[in-house]
């Protein structure tokens, strides 16, 4: 059953409670939930396999949007970094290509991710696993 | 002082921007403010029956189109002192205006033309979306500016006992902890003194929202029904 507007506004605040998650995050998760209310986060949406190609081609819709229209230099790159796992869910999770752009440019921006501290773990970790999928598929 | 030291001291109101002499300054502060609110605009379509697909489309056009056609915001209501209002009219009316254009291409391809109403646009549904996505981005940015001035300013412990005693049971439902495990948690000397440091930090959060909503409106006096309208966002759907 869809969530109530209210219960879907009470989840997205508690996101904003969190320590660890800055607005941006905050609207990375609400947007994953929109796609997927199941799925509790976008690291949820992201890291479970099961999570289909259909729904993955729709978080890396949502996640380009964020890149473009993002308010600060913060969000965009956020959202730029969570496109990038969106494409590294595809190879990971079911070895599919969902992106048209080179396997070199693709590589790059996952291995930047990997680089990134702050971003979670398990992100870094899909992004990681991508890089593998992308040499050994070369 | 305060509010530069959340680094935010650039965030005048929005219709002085709109207002600016200064072309350039006017455009970078358009194209923040309609930035920073895109989650709404997103929520009306996706409200209106669009696919992810659609909506993330429609959203980036939408942003793109205001700023490089920045009239587009003055045409939609110049008498609505409510940046919410025109930009909830402008988002309303750029989709009316795309499925137009749709429907005579799908006409002249001998495809028959949808029913503008398909997608619910005239319904309360989209406009309760977008408003409710107002309020949350209203609120993510007040707590987030709180957060932020409490750390600076020293205050941490003030904003724990905030957070767990008034933030967390009014937003999410949580149980208030009670006074005596936040004294022993933070070293406090006691239950009075966490409850000094609640009143303090309520009002730096009415502060904060009242900054937050002001910016938004062309006439300070329309502070209370917009504040009212912000709750009634919360709260979700009329029903």
């Amino acid at each position: 059953m869809k969530p109530r507007p209210q219960q879907r506004i009470l989840e997205a605040l508690k996101w904003a409670l969190d320590d660890s998650a800055d607005p941006a995050m905050a609207a990375a998760d609400w947007l994953a939930r929109d796609i997927d209310p199941e799925c509790g986060s976008v690291v949820g949406l992201l890291s479970n396999p099961q999570t289909s190609l259909e729904t993955l081609e729709r978080a890396k819709a949502a996640f380009k949007t964020m890149r473009i229209v993002g308010e600060t230099v913060a969000d965009r790159k956020l959202g730029g970094m969570l496109y990038a796992s969106v494409i590294a869910a595809a190879l990971v999770h079911h070895g599919a290509r969902i992106s048209r752009q080179s396997d070199g440019v693709v590589r790059r921006a996952l291995q930047q991710i990997d680089s990134e501290e702050w971003y979670p773990e398990e992100l870094r970790t899909l992004a990681s696993l991508a890089c593998s999928y992308l040499e050994c598929h070369a | 002082m305060i509010i530069e030291s959340c680094g935010s001291h650039t965030d005048w109101g929005v219709f002085d921007h709109l207002k600016d002499a200064d072309e350039q300054q006017a455009e970078l502060a358009l194209n923040r403010i309609v930035r920073r609110y895109w989650p709404s605009v997103y929520a009306f379509l996706r409200g209106s029956g669009l696919s992810v697909h659609e909506a993330a489309d429609l959203t980036q056009e939408f942003v793109c189109e205001v700023l490089l056609k920045k009239d587009l915001l003055i045409r939609a209501d110049p008498q609505r002192g409510r940046f919410r209002s025109l930009l909830l009219t402008s988002v309303r009316n750029f989709v009316i205006s795309h499925k137009r254009k749709a429907a005579k291409r799908r006409t002249r391809t001998g495809v028959e033309s949808e029913e503008l109403g398909r997608l619910g646009i005239d319904s309360q549904t989209p406009v309760d979306a977008f408003n409710a996505q107002w309020a949350t981005t209203i609120i993510r940015r007040v707590i987030d500016r709180l957060r932020k001035r409490c750390q600076f300013d020293g205050m941490t412990e003030h904003w724990e006992v905030f957070e767990h005693r008034v933030l967390r049971p009014l937003l999410v439902g949580d149980a208030p902890v009670e006074y005596a495990i936040l004294v022993k948690r933070l070293d406090l000397e006691s239950a009075a003194q966490a409850t000094n440091m609640v009143v303090t930090v309520k009002r730096l959060f009415a502060q904060e929202l009242r900054h937050e909503i002001r910016m938004t409106l062309d006439d300070p006096s329309d502070f209370a029904s917009e504040l009212a309208e912000l709750f009634r966002g919360l709260e979700g759907n009329r029903q």
